[in-house]
């Protein structure tokens, strides 16, 4: 299933580079944002999972208001990590462990009669695991009758290779908390009461293994983005990797993250598929409503990764070299340019933002049928990010990374692994 | 979970750059709008209009079917929906101009459906039974999972589907309505892409045809090479990890025969027979007359017609075939087999050809 991205640098040099600047410099802080990153990543998952034992220990609203407020401060620093997704294959064989999406809900735990019965994709589609201490899936019975780590993340995440099996990750979490959105395209998130996680005064049954299946959630998390920080140290795989290619290799790698986050990822199958359906399932964050955020902080990671700059978690910012320094030594018109082309995408995104956050006319109410206005601003994000990747692309031409090749599919890759 | 199918081809980025700056270095200056325009008159218009042809067809056929619903009447129905989806088919892989517009694309068929929508939202039209969604000044804007192809086969082809259904009680006339929304909206796209394809002076024949001096659509006419060649690829990609690896699954045990395109009617291997003999007349008409690498040619020529053969050995619909010990490794044959072209025209193609690909659209979750 995993697909590879192999981009291999062209045949002709770059002539030229700015003094100050090289190839190296730009790898290496690259590599060094990474770290920053994925570190938020792992402080404030930890501030997640504290929250969330607090919740089991004592469900009451509070307590779980306090854990969904924990949860979106979790997502801002990991949304700004997407860039690094795509080109680096460590990064992406990984990924769907923490944030895979969409997810069949029905398989972790109850849902209403609108979610359906049946999925041609999927024959998991309403298993419930919190419910059935003995699951037979695919003709295979499966002990559920304890809930934790090793049973989500090795046997049921993915289960029989179906994407939408998503047992684990930050969007298993957001269902955890806050169960379906049943409003439709209607104001209003999720609404599960903190008496869910009652074990005395449970509501909707099984609150003890509801319990249990979030606190191995969280402790997944942390598990895995600790292994992704790792990856980024000095002498991390992810960066030994970037290291191991001619630098020409790595640059192609770092343009390759941001034009396919901004292109396929995030322009076409999050936001222009969901809006053509009209359908409030199409958000990312579906069950939150968080989702003009997670929109924000994946086109940030685009510009993050370009101009080299992020803020931390605790304020401070990282700068250094980055590709923007490599094409401005070339051509510093189009350096403005692509620049320009990333202000505007932010610009668009915080429309999002305020209409979510000032107006409280949340992701899922713009995209509702006949609402001209909310379409209006949704496309206006899409283009923005398709004049984002135009800029991607001339970028790449201005550095002469062209590729000959890539070859990312199974079929010539590794013809052995369908039988 | 990922489908990065990434294809970053700048072979040509000189050519788009500065070419003043260049012009010593730059190969020598081609000029395939002729080729480009024999793409537009012998392949693209005439198969638009023949999808055009085919779906007035379905229409009419929906139309007397809904007049007087009978055993005759739905099988003449469901006989309409596989031509037209044949002829859909056979042009679903030009992938920009007027298909763009109105977000045609989508409307004329949602698939692959990887999260159940058209199931979902036709089933829930179906109990709403709204006769204003169905109105053509709004169907065409609501949910665009129920506007085409794959939603009128599950009105037409599921299991217990029957001409009783659109009769008897409960959801009857509005399951004729359905049916009558969906082929006019199927018809109405498809005249209006002939017309936006051909129509008068600003049709975008006639962008393709100016590329050369360079207008709104096109910086120049190796752009229009470049998107053409974009689209060969892209469906070479559609059909070997979407139309065929999702289905096969891993295993036999692990094949999910319904992730097929089309299973409800049965006509996932007409469909690729259809994409494919459609890629080959893009091809030969119009980037084989001036490509040199002559063994790349034969290669090109070798993989089409190993293909055919292979196809011609699977006697059973797809659905089937991919659980069936003695009919699966063929299928798997017929997935090496267009995977080697594939690369072929991912890889080589462009080289031999020095044109750019650029992004890939099937990239994403």
């Amino acid at each position: 299933m995993k697909k590879i991205i192999t981009l291999l640098a062209g045949i002709c040099l770059s002539t030229s580079i700015h003094a100050s600047v090289s190839k190296q410099d730009v790898i290496n802080h690259y590599a060094d944002l990474a770290h920053a990153m994925y570190e938020d990543s792992l402080v404030t998952a930890k501030k997640l999972h504290n929250s969330v034992q607090t919740l089991v220990a004592k469900p009451t609203e509070a307590n779980l208001d306090a854990a969904k407020n924990a949860w979106k401060e979790s997502r801002a620093p990991y949304q700004q990590t997407e860039a690094y997704r795509f080109g680096n294959a460590i990064v992406d064989d990984w990924e769907g462990k923490v944030n895979a999406w969409p997810l069949d809900e029905g398989l972790i735990d109850y849902v209403s009669g609108a979610y359906g019965f049946e999925s041609d994709e999927n024959p998991y589609y309403t298993a419930n695991i919190i419910a059935n201490k003995n699951l037979k899936l695919s003709g295979r019975a499966i002990n559920a009758s304890f809930i934790n780590k090793e049973l989500l993340s090795e046997t049921l995440h993915e289960f029989d290779e179906i994407e939408s099996n998503v047992a684990t990750g930050y969007h298993a979490i957001e269902f955890m908390l806050w169960g379906q959105d049943l409003n439709g395209t209607g104001p209003g998130a999720g609404k599960r009461p903190a008496s869910d996680f009652n074990t005395k005064k449970c509501t909707n049954g099984n609150c003890d293994r509801r319990a249990a299946y979030l606190l191995a959630l969280t402790e997944l998390l942390i598990d895995e983005l600790d292994w992704m920080t790792t990856q980024w140290d000095t002498s991390g795989d992810a960066r030994k990797g970037l290291m191991a290619v001619n630098t020409d290799q790595a640059i192609a790698t770092i343009f390759t993250g941001m034009g396919s986050l901004a292109y396929g990822e995030l322009a076409g199958e999050r936001i222009k598929l969901g809006l053509m359906l009209h359908d409030p399932e199409e958000e990312h964050d579906c069950f939150s409503d968080n989702t003009h955020w997670s929109h924000y902080y994946d086109a940030k990671s685009i510009q993050n990764v370009y101009t080299g700059n992020y803020t931390r978690i605790d304020g401070s910012s990282i700068n250094g070299p980055s590709v923007s320094d490599l094409i401005a030594a070339k051509d510093s018109d189009a350096d403005k340019d692509i620049k320009k082309r990333m202000d505007t995408m932010m610009a668009k995104m915080q429309v999002l933002v305020d209409s979510a956050e000032k107006e409280n006319i949340a992701y899922d109410q713009l995209l509702a049928e006949g609402n001209e206005q909310g379409s209006k601003k949704i496309m206006a994000v899409v283009d923005s990010l398709l004049e984002t990747t135009k800029g991607i692309e001339n970028g790449i031409r201005i550095l002469k990374l062209e590729t000959i090749a890539f070859e990312g599919s199974d079929s010539l890759d590794a013809p052995e692994k369908v039988e | 979970m990922k489908n990065i199918i990434f294809i970053l081809c700048f072979s040509m980025g000189c050519l788009y750059s500065s070419a003043q700056a260049q012009n010593d270095t730059a190969p020598e200056k081609k000029n395939t709008s002729q080729w480009n325009n024999a793409i537009v008159d012998k392949h693209i218009i005439p198969a638009y209009k023949a999808l055009e042809t085919s779906t007035q067809q379905l229409k009419q056929s929906s139309e007397d079917f809904c007049k007087k619903p009978d055993k005759q009447g739905f099988i003449q129905l469901q006989s309409a929906f596989i031509n037209s989806l044949a002829k859909w088919q056979s042009i679903q892989h030009i992938r920009f101009g007027p298909i763009e517009n109105s977000l045609r694309d989508f409307r004329y068929q949602l698939w692959p459906d990887k999260r159940g929508k058209v199931n979902k939202h036709l089933n829930k039209l179906l109990i709403a039974k709204d006769s204003k969604a169905l109105q053509g000044d709004k169907f065409p804007h609501g949910s665009i999972a129920i506007q085409g192809f794959s939603a009128l086969e599950m009105l037409l082809f599921n299991k217990d589907s029957s001409f009783q259904d659109f009769v008897t009680q409960g959801n009857s006339n509005y399951r004729c309505d359905v049916a009558l929304a969906i082929t006019n909206n199927l018809s109405r796209m498809s005249t209006g892409l002939v017309t936006d394809w051909a129509g008068d002076n600003n049709s975008f024949r006639n962008a393709i045809a100016t590329a050369e001096q360079g207008n709104s659509y096109f910086e120049n006419e190796l752009e229009v090479s470049s998107n053409l060649l974009n689209n060969l690829s892209t469906q070479l990609i559609l059909i070997v990890d979407y139309k065929l690896d999702r289905p096969l699954g891993k295993n036999i045990r692990k094949s999910i025969a319904k992730r097929a395109e089309s299973w409800r009617s049965r006509q996932s291997l007409s469909n690729i027979n259809n994409n494919l003999v459609a890629l080959k007349a893009l091809y030969e008409t119009g980037f084989k007359p001036w490509l040199k690498n002559t063994q790349l040619k034969q290669q090109i020529d070798t993989s089409f017609a190993e293909i055919h053969t292979t196809m011609d050995n699977i006697n059973k619909p797809l659905y089937e075939a991919v659980k069936d010990p003695s009919l699966r490794p063929v299928v798997l044959e017929l997935r090496r087999k267009i995977a080697k072209l594939k690369q072929l025209c991912s890889v080589k193609l462009p080289a031999a050809l020095d044109l750019p690909l650029g992004f890939n659209s099937l990239d994403g979750d």
